[in-house]
């Protein structure tokens, strides 16, 4: 097994990764930007280098700087986490190169399913059903109108290089398109480095379900069954569950099956994911496969009861498949939410700043895979996630309530979240009801505002002034130092001596 | 002891006093706010958590304070409360899709990406004014009226500070 492994991430990914070296018996690697000094993935590890300044082109996307802490540390493996090189084809052949072992796909696979365009041409011909889009990737909004009028409005566009929701919008006409093209491009080489962009056609309220695969290095694979993501807000999910309440089980082993095939033809190794869209009539598309261990594998976790990362060591070490198909089963109900740095009631903006106090959510069925903690500083240069927060429960109908109750036992101080939204969202009669398309949130919680009556507020002004009592008499309390005066402004006006001649 | 806070730009004033009443392990108050009353124990837990039992419903609070607000979590809510001395200041809210009437600028830091208006262009209430980027996203900041460009401040791959002016608006009478 692996002696040492360097994990080029940050944030709660980087810190769930960390815990499963530790149980490994591994040691683990962080990597810093100069901002990230205090953050809690450089505490989590054994070793920790500084790799770069602030924005990510300079430290957290910056392949040498990376490979010279693999260097100095001795670090035999890398594990790339979600976002930033975890789907860097070109960062995947260097590790190959330098003989550094990746924990993900082999490179020539995520090449492949990398490139949305090439892989739906590998699709269609192996006879997957998917849905019609650009054949090619551009970076020229001309191109990108003209292949709009073939595939026919409304479109979607998408960033070539990766996921989360980064650089994609949709364009229900031509001159919607323009202004759309420009600005995913940008958003894509922000986050990806990498201003491609392609269309496809968008479906009207569809459910976006895909598949967790697992295949090790010699052509045998397992699905891990599917994964409900479908609400979202800029196409970016903020709820995800398992099992879907769409699938029955024959569509389940039919899709499963579907996902196993896509993994075959494209020669995909380690974990990864089978994005597929179903349509009103249940009909089911081939989306793209993402090439990384997600964001929202937790629910898969606690539901089939493998430890993905776990796993995805285990195959990057050379392990033969040990899981069976046939032994593979769900049990119960998982629901994980997103607990994001945004204020919901002004379109999800992001909100930085100082978490002034937090308490997590625990109890039976309640993991929290978190990011930050009470002091820490929320910047403005990485994405806004903070942690994730998942139920699990032997049903759907507990499951909600579950995570009802460990959102509302989670204060958060200091900047905005969304944990109050996600709340409602998951106590709203249509989640209950099973009704959960992409267009979830602006059908049944536009413009949504937090409520507060007369009772809420009083007692909160009871608690502020009965808080501020206390902090009064305390003189240890926390208090911003910048209310206690110093020396400095206590002495009046002053220069340095000699004057300025 | 009496306090004010304000709670979406209206002042609440809270008077607070211990109550004689005897209490195990907890302090007892008396609050009044406006014209009602209340009668209340409080057990402080930590710096940041207090129990309080008002009229038999027992609730645990957090509560945290930065310069210029108080910050209660309680009932699964969360509520920010300004503190009396801070002036009606340049932020009403915490969005980056806002400005005082001839004001642009964001509460926090970003790289502008592209200007959308030129320097004496009439604009309209809604219509998109700068592209800002944080935290890789992009936020399209719309004027808050009708009027025209007074000054741009700013050009594209510059970075802001919070409560820097963007643009400045002249707004229609």
């Amino acid at each position: 097994m692996f002696n040492k492994i360097l994990i080029a991430n940050r944030g709660e990914i980087a810190v769930r990764v960390m815990r499963a070296c530790r149980e490994m018996g591994i040691k683990s690697v962080a990597v810093y930007s100069t901002i990230d000094r205090d953050a809690l993935h450089v505490q989590t590890a054994n070793e920790a280098v500084c790799i770069g300044e602030a924005p990510p082109g300079e430290s957290y996307l910056n392949i040498d700087s990376i490979m010279d802490a693999v260097r100095t540390t001795g670090a035999e493996v890398i594990h790339p986490g979600y976002g930033f090189l975890a789907e860097n084809h070109l960062f995947a052949e260097r590790c190959e190169k330098d003989g550094i072992i990746f924990i993900g796909p082999n490179s020539k696979a995520m090449k492949l399913v990398g490139d949305k365009i090439a892989s739906r041409k590998v699709i269609e011909e192996a006879g997957i059903p998917f849905i019609p889009g650009m054949k090619s990737k551009s970076t020229s909004v001309g191109k990108c109108i003209a292949e709009a009028e073939k595939i026919g409005y409304p479109v979607l566009l998408k960033a070539s290089a990766g996921g989360g929701g980064k650089g994609m919008r949709i364009a229900r006409s031509k001159e919607e398109l323009a202004p759309a093209v420009e600005a995913g491009m940008r958003e894509s080489q922000s986050a990806f480095g990498d201003p491609s962009v392609y269309l496809e056609k968008f479906i009207e309220q569809p459910r976006h379900i895909e598949f967790q695969v697992l295949a090790d290095n010699y052509g045998n694979a397992v699905h891990l069954f599917e994964r409900e993501c479908s609400i979202q807000r800029r196409h970016q999910k903020i709820i995800e569950e398992t099992p879907s309440t769409a699938l029955n089980d024959d569509l389940r082993r039919r899709m499963g099956e579907t996902a196993l095939q896509v993994v075959k033809v494209s020669g995909y190794t380690n974990a990864g994911t089978v994005e597929m869209l179903l349509d009103r009539d249940m009909n089911y598309y081939f989306l793209e496969v993402n090439a990384r261990l997600q964001v929202e594998h937790p629910v898969t976790e606690v539901v089939i009861g493998i430890d993905l990362v776990h796993a995805q060591i285990r195959i990057a070490a050379g392990e033969k498949m040990w899981l069976k198909q046939d032994s593979i089963k769900q049990n119960g109900h998982a629901i994980e939410c997103r607990i994001y740095a945004e204020d919901p009631e002004n379109n999800f903006l992001p909100s930085a700043g100082k978490i002034l106090f937090m308490k997590e959510p625990s109890g039976p069925g309640i993991r929290h895979d978190c990011g930050v903690y009470s002091g820490y500083e929320v910047s403005v240069f990485y994405d806004p996630i903070l942690s994730k927060l998942i139920t699990w429960a032997p049903s759907r109908e507990i499951c909600c309530k579950r995570m009802a109750a460990a959102l509302a036992d989670f204060p958060l101080l200091g900047i905005k979240t969304d944990i109050e939204f996600l709340r409602e969202a998951v106590s709203h009669p249509e989640f209950a009801a099973g009704n959960t398309f992409t267009d979830f949130i602006s059908a049944n919680m536009p413009s949504w505002a937090p409520s507060a009556d007369d009772n809420i507020l009083n007692n909160a002004l009871i608690a502020a002034s009965v808080y501020s009592k206390y902090a009064r008499k305390s003189p240890s309390f926390s208090k911003s130092t910048a209310e206690l005066p110093t020396p400095w402004q206590e002495i009046g006006d002053w220069q340095i001596a000699g004057g300025s001649g | 002891m009496e306090q004010e806070f304000t709670y979406q730009e209206k002042i609440h004033t809270v008077k607070l006093d211990a109550d004689n009443e005897e209490s195990p392990k907890a302090d007892s108050f008396k609050a009044s706010i406006e014209d009602k009353q209340f009668k209340f124990n409080v057990s402080r837990i930590s710096d940041n958590c207090f129990s309080i039992i008002l009229d038999g419903k027992s609730r645990i609070v957090y509560a945290a304070e930065s310069e210029d607000n108080v910050f209660v979590h309680l009932d699964g809510r969360v509520i920010k409360l300004a503190k009396a001395d801070n002036d009606q200041k340049k932020f009403a809210g915490d969005s980056l899709a806002f400005g005082v009437k001839d004001e642009i600028s964001t509460p926090m830091p970003g790289k502008v990406v592209k200007v959308l208006v030129a320097e004496g262009e009439k604009v309209e209430a809604g219509q998109s004014l700068v592209i800002v980027e944080s935290m890789k996203m992009e936020n399209d900041i719309k004027s808050p009226t009708n009027g025209s460009v007074k000054s741009i401040h700013f050009k594209a791959g510059e970075l802001v500070e919070p409560g820097q002016p963007i643009i400045k608006l002249e707004p229609e009478d």
